[in-house]
Parts: C-alpha cells; structure tokens; sequence
C-alpha cells in the first residue's frame, strides 16, 4: 500500500500563466488550483500545450507565475526572488526530465556530484554519497563515463540518481520515459515508485496512460484548467 | 567549485577545437602585439630618467621668431648663456655644454680606426649627469689632453686583459689635426634610453671666449644643459632670463629669445627643433602605436566577446541544467568568467612566450637596445599579469552575464529569453572591428602613397647615379684630386661643395632678410658655396641670365684668403660677389633685374636656374643663393656619375682616395639612398602599418570566420527550409553572407571619415603631400568586403550544399 502522508506539501490556487508576444497572448495556466500532500505521487496528463510543463516549471521555481498563490510547505513562494527560488530549489527539489539534461561535459559522478557542490557539501562527503546512489542505480560501473557514452536508460538513471543526490523532498519529472523504450521505462517507473516508497513525493507529467498508474492521483488539464482528478486504487 | 569550474572550463576547451583555437590565435596575437608595442613605448617614456636630477636638468632651446610665419626652435644656444646665467641667477646651479657626437678614434684593428658614439662635453658634466665610475679617477680633468671616459663595454671589447686608464689614443679627424685622448676611467655601461646615448664620454675643456657672450647679439652655438634649483620655478626663470637677454644685447632687438626643454622630454619632444642630435623619437609615434596595439588587443577581445556570446547559444543549456540543480546566478558568473580567464591565461602564456622570442628582432628594427622588458622584469610582469586579468574579466563578463541570466525554464528547451534574441551588441561589435580594420588599412595606403611620393616627387635636380664623398679638410689638395677623378672612366663631372642633398640643411649659411612683402617680418634665405661645376653635377638647368663663370676673376672668392686679410674684407667682397639664385628666390624677392644689387641681399643675383628642394620635403622650399669658391678648405665632393658604372666608379675612386689621402677615411654615399634615409622614420612607420594591418585583418576574418560558423548552425533549420521551399544554394550563401556584409560596409562607412581626419593631420607634417583621394578609402573597403566575403563564404556554402533533411530531422 503506497503511503500518503497528512501535511500538505503543496497548494496553488487560481495560479496564472500567460506566455505574451507583441501580438498575440497565451493562456498557459488559467486559474488553476492543485494540493499535493507530502508523500504523494501525482501525475499530470493532458494534450500538448494544456500547461503541464508550465505548471511543472512553476512548482519547481524555475518559473513564475502571473497571478495566484504558490504555498510550499507552509510557505508562500510565488513571488520569491530568483536567489531565493534557487535556495528553495536545490534544498528541496529534485528534477528528471525526458531529455535526461546530462551535462556532456561532465562524467557520470560529476554530474550526479554537481547539486551537492550547489549545497556546499564538503568532498568527502559529496563521494559518499555519490558512490551510494549510483550504486542504489545500478550504474556504478559507469562513474567515470560520459553522457554521449550511456544508453538512453542509463542515461535518465544518472539523471534520476542526480535528482536524488541531495535527498529532496519533491521530485519533478517531466516525462521520465519519453526518449525510453518500454523496458527502460518500466525500470525508470520502478525506481521513481521506490523513491516515493521511501517517502520522496513526486510529481511527474506524462502522456502514457501506463506510467500514470504508476502514481496514486491523475491530474487531467486542458487549457491550463483541471478538468478532471482520477485516484488511483 | 573551483576544480569543476576548471574542469567544465579546460572539457569546454578541448571539445570545441575549432573556437578555442580561434579565440586562442586572435588573444595571443593581440596580447603580443600589445606586449611588444607596450615595451617600446614604455622604453620610450622611460627616457633620461635615469638620471638622479633628471627633474632640474633642462637644455637650452633658441627660439627664432624673425620669420613671422616660421617660428624657427633649435636646441644650440649662446655658448656664454650658461656661465652668464648662472653669475646672474640663483636658480642655476650648473651648467655644462655637451651634446650626442662621436668620434674615430685610431684603434682596434682597422686601418680606419673605430667610430665611437660620444657624450662629448666640458668637465662640469659630472656635476650633472651621474656614472657608475668602475675604475680610474675621471672625475679629475687631465689638462692637455682630451679626457676619455670608457665604458665596461668598450673595455671589454678593445681593452681586454689590460688597464686601458692612461693609454693614449689619437683620433682621426674629418678636419683639422689629429688630436690625442687619455683614457682617465672606467664606467658602467651608459643606458641606451638616453638622448645621450654614448658608448664613451669625451670631456674636454673649452676656450675662454667660448664663456662670453657678446653684446652684438652674434657669436657660437652649441648645445648646453643647466641644473636647475629644484625648488626654483621654470617659467618664472624663462620670463626672467629672457627679459634680461631682450635687454643686455645692444640692439634691444633680440633675434632668439631661449625656452628650456627638461631632459626627459628631448628624447620624444624635439621633433620640432631643427638640428636635433642623432638619438631622437616622436611621442607622436607613441601615440600611434599605443593606439594600433589598443585597437589590435581590442579587436582581439571583441571577437572573443562576439564568440563566446555567440557559443553561448549552445551553452544556455548546461546554464539552465546548473540552475535547476541549484546553481546561483552568481556561480554561473564565476563558473563563466572563470572560463574567460583560461583563454586569457594560455594566452598570455603563448603571448609572453611569443615576445621573448620576437623581442630581439623589435631591438634590431629599432636599432637600439631596450632597457626594459616585461619577461625579465617581476614588477612589470606583476602589473601586465594584473592588467591582462582585469581585460579578461571585463571580456568574460558580458557572455557570463548574458547565459547566467537566462530563465532555466526556456533555456531548458535551448531558447534564450534575453539579450542575445537581435543580437544588438554582436553586430555593433562586427562593425566596430570592420572599422578599425578599415581604418589601419586607409592609414597603411596613405601612410604608402606619401612614401612613394617622396620617392618620386621631381626634386629640381637628378638624385640618381650621384655620389657624395663626406666633407673633409681638403688641405689644398682638392683641385689636383678633382683633376684626376674627373678624368676617371663613368664619371661626367665633380663639384666641391659646401651643400649636399640630404645634408640636414639648405645651405652652409642662412640669412634672416627682411621680406618685402611685410618690412616688419623676415625670411629665411640659404647659401650655398661652391665650385663652378656645381650646376653641371646636380643638373639643374639655366632659366636667365648667365652661369657663374671660372674664366671672370671676379665670380670666385677665396673665402679663407679674404677672411685673412679681416671679417671686413671679406664681407665687402661678398657683397658684389655675382651669384645664381632660383626661380622661386627672384619671384620671392621680387627681382625682375638681373646684375643689380638687390636690398638686403649679400651678393648680384647673375643667372636664375630652376627651384630645387635643398631640404627635406617635409619643409617648403625656400629662397637660395649660389656663389662660387673656387678653393674651398672644408666640404664635400659631389661626383656625377654615368648610369650604370656605379660600382666600377666606386673602386676607381675609393683607389685614388687612397692615393691622395692615405690618411683620411673613406665615408661615401649615394645621394638617393641618402635622401630615403631622410623618410627612414616614415620607412618604419609604413613598415609597422603594414604589419599590423595584417595583424588585424587576420584578427577580424578569424572573429567573423567563427561567427559565421555559428550563425550557420543556429541557422540550420532555417537553411533546410528555404531549401525544401526551392531556394538555390547561391541564393541561399547570397542570403546568409549579406547580414555580414551589410555590416562590414557600415564599418567601412564608420571608418572612411575617421580615417580622412587623421591622414590629414599626418599629411600637415609634410610641405610636400599627397592629395587623399577617393581611391585610398575603395580600395581598403574593397579589400575588406572582399575578406569577409571570403571568410563567411566558406561557412555558407558549405550549410548551403547540406542536404536538407539532416537540417530538418534534427529538429
């Protein structure tokens, strides 16, 4: 039985987003209001263009929003400063996404390393941790390889394990098995499950009706408006 | 943080070889230009500073105001000025008379002996300048002899293994007779950023007449310096000094009024005085060349401003990913700027490297040593290493700025969000450096033009095929050696002159006459003493009246017999004595009647020949006399020689040299190699010009090379479109290449007026000019249009023959 905690993680209401040009203006997010509880995992579907990524964007501070109010446990945020944001951010959240969004540059350790070097972690202790979660992955025998060197699923395992580096409460995924095949996908959709097993919550947009069953709430949107909420039994 | 800010920064690097090497070549090569042209001027500024009173050193400039239109300043002055200064004023401390000169001094092994470069001076030089004395006692002055002062480097070349102090020596005089030097010491070597620039000091008392300064307003010049009270205020004791001048000479009408020049500024500031000694620069030099290295180190910066923005396109990514996993906007500056700094560091390692190596073959160019140079000097290295760091940050921090501000969320997907979207900044930078490029290019053709116009320009006379044997004391026997040279095979004629082209000056005399236009102004008019065959060895051609004629008694004076019998006898034959003047001198002074005395001329104009440039084109021409002396004692010979038996000449005479004078050396020249000597800074200049207009058009086709690399890729989908929509490969490399062209033609149009003001105000340095005409601005625009179109066009046909698919699926 998946557990969902009591307290309330997080709540939007009425939020609002507009994308403008000089001539035409978007809706991306109408009003929208959504509560996630600590311990849930949520997905968010919708077609293409309803808002999922947008409202993504906005929970996980990387955006902000034109209107509405954003709480993060207990905190009013959606008119925090960027470095403020960027504290919250790298404390509390953890992101995967389709694309993986690997530095190239940078081995598979270095990547998975870089949040806890924004945390200020000290060396020592950055490798501990490091060397555990790539070995909780499976990938630890790809420490010293480079992103182009990796497999698609190996690929989002690192950038899982670089979410998780840092303990977040909250993981946003943006379709995690997107670019994957159906059985690195699954593998993907296990180990998102294991993390929220463990207390981690997650919110994850999809378009697969498969990985969304993965999840204890569907959040359907269209037009930047809920229209629809299933649980899952 | 930092090891991964050097790791991303050095991965980055090896991964995009093509723009590393680029932004590596372009600030290596604007760093060393900059290095080197930084040492030279620092070189130059740091002139007779060394010296423990350089602040209350001053020379003594006359100042001629006769000539209304041409104040005329040159840095020989009353040789009484001095003592008589400092008897009547406390602010003179010291004075002493010495100049730059030289001396052949009979040693070594050369049967000609060794020509020395001299700080020729009185004894009281050493309570003005100070030395480093090694061995001897120099300061002592040893009576009957001229005092030698060597300095370690000559004791080391001749001396080596002996004490040289004491030895006698005997110089080789160009007139006069021989005269002996005693070695009295030793000192350290002399610093070649001196205006004095010496390898031995020659110290040697003067006559007592040469103390006085005489009432009549008349008497001898040479150079002298006075030491100043340092608390005493310069142009307090001018004003002062000149009013009593005004009122000790007889006349109350003083002819030269004196400024005072510090020692540190004659090395760069003389170039007005006529008669400037052999060491001399041009802080107008300085000035040009500061401002060519700022604008090669500037274009070197703009390109790596203009591609790293331009890469940061492809790096908002990876700033956007640091974001999200909690990179602070100030972290991605650090982590960006950090980068910046390792293409300034390899740089500047490569640029130092590079300079050690170049900075002998600058010291030959220069023909001088420079004191100081950046890679053996720790405090100069210090400020260079501080200076390059403060230019990279400065560099790095717009790119860093621009990709730390993007918002992850959009950069995520690869969009920027702000800054970059038109590119403002990129296409201002593009323009800026185009005009530069164009604008040292104008200056390099302008700067080419005028040279090859000097070269060309008709001078009244044929410079070619003239040989010059320098001035000498001919003691009596010049005749009987013209005899004999004249007969020799190849050579048409010969003249014994007191003038020769390129001498320095117009004539062997000057005389201030009143111009008859305005009674209240003076002009300049020269004289030139000569032999009979004068006119015939410099072909000038008869326009009036008749030519000087050896058979009439009455045309030749014998200057040195006359000044025998007094100065009055002498100056009253001069005053009837026929002589030739030219066209320009008749029209000057009006003169429609020939045989007539004019006023206020010495001397009957007989013949008009044509006007000819006695001096440097850079002065206008200006009224000249010709007289003849048959039996000058001191001068040079001008020998017309057939074309093409120059060399078999040369022999011919060097034999009968040393013949007729086996003791005298031979120092000979060809009067067009001398009259391009003239131009030798112009020379250089054009040299610098062109080098650096190279410099900076492969500064300026690198930058727009990588930009247009990745303007074409960030244009890729776009090319694939038009492709798929039917548009043909030139139209396509026709569409990219034009928002390049279109700035590098606002960059020639930017230039082209910059450009016209400064090659005219570097024209005014010379009466005798180019017109700037229109083709001097197509023609660097066409080369630069032409380089760009070159550089881009490689880029954008290779997109445009891309197969369109790629471009599209990539998407």
């Amino acid at each position: 039985m998946k557990r969902i905690g009591e307290t309330q993680m997080i709540k939007i209401t009425d939020l609002e987003k507009y994308y403008r040009t000089e001539e035409v203006e978007t809706i991306a997010l109408n009003k929208l209001s959504i509560e996630v509880k600590t311990g849930e995992f949520v997905a968010i579907m919708g077609p293409s263009g309803c808002g999922k990524s947008t409202l993504l964007n906005i929970l996980g501070m990387l955006d902000d929003p034109d209107g509405g109010s954003y709480v993060f446990n207990g905190v009013e945020v959606a008119h925090f400063n960027e470095r403020k944001r960027a504290d919250l951010r790298k404390h509390n959240i953890g992101f995967v996404f389709q694309s993986f969004n690997l530095i190239d540059e940078l081995t598979v350790f270095e990547n998975v390393e870089l949040p806890l070097i924004y945390t200020g972690i000290p060396s020592a202790e950055r490798v501990k941790r490091v060397e555990e979660v790539l070995d909780k992955m499976q990938i630890m025998h790809r420490r010293n390889h480079y992103p182009q060197q990796l497999s698609g699923g190996q690929q989002q395992r690192v950038a899982i394990a670089r979410a998780v580096v840092n303990k977040p409460k909250l993981i946003l995924a943006d379709e995690p098995t997107g670019n994957l095949d159906s059985s690195n996908g699954n593998e993907v959709m296990e180990l998102l499950t294991d993390l929220n097993e463990q207390g981690t919550t997650i919110i994850m947009v999809t378009h697969s009706e498969h990985d969304a069953r993965y999840s204890h709430r569907i959040i359907r949107l269209l037009d930047g408006q809920t229209v629809v909420e299933n649980i899952m039994i | 943080m930092i090891r991964n800010y050097i790791k991303t920064a050095w991965r980055n690097l090896s991964r995009n070889r093509v723009y590393s090497v680029i932004n590596i070549v372009g600030l290596t090569l604007g760093l060393t230009a900059c290095l080197l042209v930084a040492t030279v001027v620092l070189d130059d500024l740091s002139y007779d500073r060394q010296w423990n009173n350089s602040n209350s050193i001053f020379r003594i400039v006359s100042v001629d105001k006769s000539n209304k239109n041409a104040t005329e300043r040159f840095p020989q002055s009353f040789t009484g000025l001095g003592p008589v200064f400092k008897k009547l004023f406390p602010e003179v401390k010291e004075y002493c008379r010495m100049h730059a000169g030289s001396v052949r001094l009979k040693m070594g092994t050369d049967k000609d002996g060794i020509e020395l470069n001299t700080i020729s001076a009185e004894p009281s030089i050493w309570k003005i300048l100070n030395f480093d004395v090694v061995a001897g006692s120099p300061r002592y002055y040893q009576k009957g002899y001229t005092n030698l002062v060597i300095t370690q480097k000559i004791k080391d070349q001749f001396f080596s293994g002996v004490d040289p102090v004491g030895i006698v020596l005997t110089d080789m005089p160009e007139f006069g007779k021989p005269a002996n030097y005693i070695i009295t010491g030793i000192i350290k070597n002399i610093p070649a950023n001196t205006s004095l620039r010496a390898d031995v000091l020659e110290i040697k008392e003067n006559e007592p007449d040469f103390d006085v300064l005489a009432k009549e307003g008349y008497g001898t010049f040479a150079e002298q310096y006075l030491l100043l009270d340092p608390k005493s205020s310069v142009p307090e004791f001018e004003l002062k000094a000149n009013k009593w001048l005004a009122g000790y000479f007889t006349n109350h009408v003083p002819k030269y009024s004196f400024s005072l020049q510090n020692i540190q500024d004659i090395y760069l500031r003389s170039t007005d005085l006529s008669g400037q000694g052999r060491v001399s620069g041009d802080i107008h030099d300085v000035y040009i060349f500061s401002g060519v290295a700022i604008l090669l180190l500037f274009i070197a910066c703009i390109n790596f401003v203009n591609l790293t923005t331009a890469r940061a396109l492809k790096r908002i990514k990876e700033a956007g990913i640091r974001k999200v996993l909690g990179a602070e906007k100030s972290e991605l500056v650090a982590q960006f700027l950090f980068e910046s700094l390792l293409f300034f560091l390899i740089s500047f390692v490569a640029g130092i490297l590079l300079y050690s190596f170049l900075l002998n073959p600058v010291e030959v160019f220069l023909g001088h040593p420079i004191t100081l140079a950046i890679h053996n000097n720790v405090l100069l290295l210090s400020l260079t290493s501080i200076s390059v760091l403060i230019v990279s940050l400065i560099t790095g921090i717009y790119p860093a700025m621009l990709v730390s501000a993007q918002n992850p969320a959009m950069t995520l997907k690869g969009k920027m969000t702000s800054g970059i979207g038109n590119g403002f900044i990129r296409k201002g930078l593009i323009v800026s450096q185009f005009s530069i490029s164009v604008l040292i290019l104008i200056g390099t053709l302008v700067v080419q033009t005028q040279l090859h116009y000097l070269n060309i320009k008709d001078l009244g006379y044929d410079k070619n095929n003239l040989l010059h044997l320098k001035d000498i004391s001919w003691n009596g026997k010049s005749p009987e050696f013209k005899r004999q040279l004249i007969n020799l095979a190849g050579v048409e004629s010969a003249s014994l002159s007191s003038w020769y082209p390129g001498c320095g000056s117009g004539g062997f005399m000057t005389m201030h006459v009143d111009n008859p236009r305005d009674k209240k102004d003076k002009l300049k008019v020269w004289y030139i003493a000569a032999d009979f065959d004068f006119v015939k060895t410099m072909k000038f051609s008869l326009q009036k009246g008749r030519l000087l004629n050896p058979s009439l008694s009455s045309d030749a004076l014998n200057d040195d017999s006359l000044m025998d019998k007094g100065m009055d006898q002498l100056d009253k034959a001069q005053q009837t004595q026929p002589m030739l003047m030219t066209n320009l001198t008749a029209k000057t002074f009006n003169i429609k009647q020939l045989n007539t005395k004019v006023d206020g001329i010495q001397g009957i104009p007989v013949g008009i020949i044509n006007d000819f440039n006695n001096e440097s084109l850079k002065s206008e021409m200006k009224p000249v006399f010709i007289r003849a002396d048959n039996n000058l004692g001191y001068g040079g010979m001008l020998v017309r020689v057939r074309p093409g038996s120059k060399k078999n000449v040369l022999s011919a005479v060097y034999q009968l040299w040393q013949k007729q004078f086996p003791d005298k050396v031979f120092q000979f020249e060809w009067t067009d190699e001398v009259l391009n000597d003239q131009y030798k800074a112009e020379n250089k200049l054009q040299q610098l010009f062109v080098l650096f207009s190279f410099l900076i058009i492969i500064l300026a086709a690198l930058g727009l090379f990588g930009l247009t690399m990745y303007s074409v890729e960030l244009r890729f989908k776009e090319i694939g479109i038009r492709k798929v929509l039917g548009a043909s490969i030139p139209g396509i490399a026709v569409t990219l290449s034009m928002d390049f062209i279109k700035l590098v033609l606002l960059g020639i149009l930017i230039a082209s007026p910059i450009a016209w003001y400064c090659a005219a105000a570097w024209l005014q340095n010379y009466w005798y000019r180019i017109d700037i005409y229109w083709w001097i601005f197509i023609v660097p625009g066409s080369i630069a249009v032409a380089i760009a179109m070159l550089t881009i066009s490689f880029q954008t046909i290779k997109a445009a023959i891309a197969n369109p698919v790629k471009s599209l699926r990539s998407e």
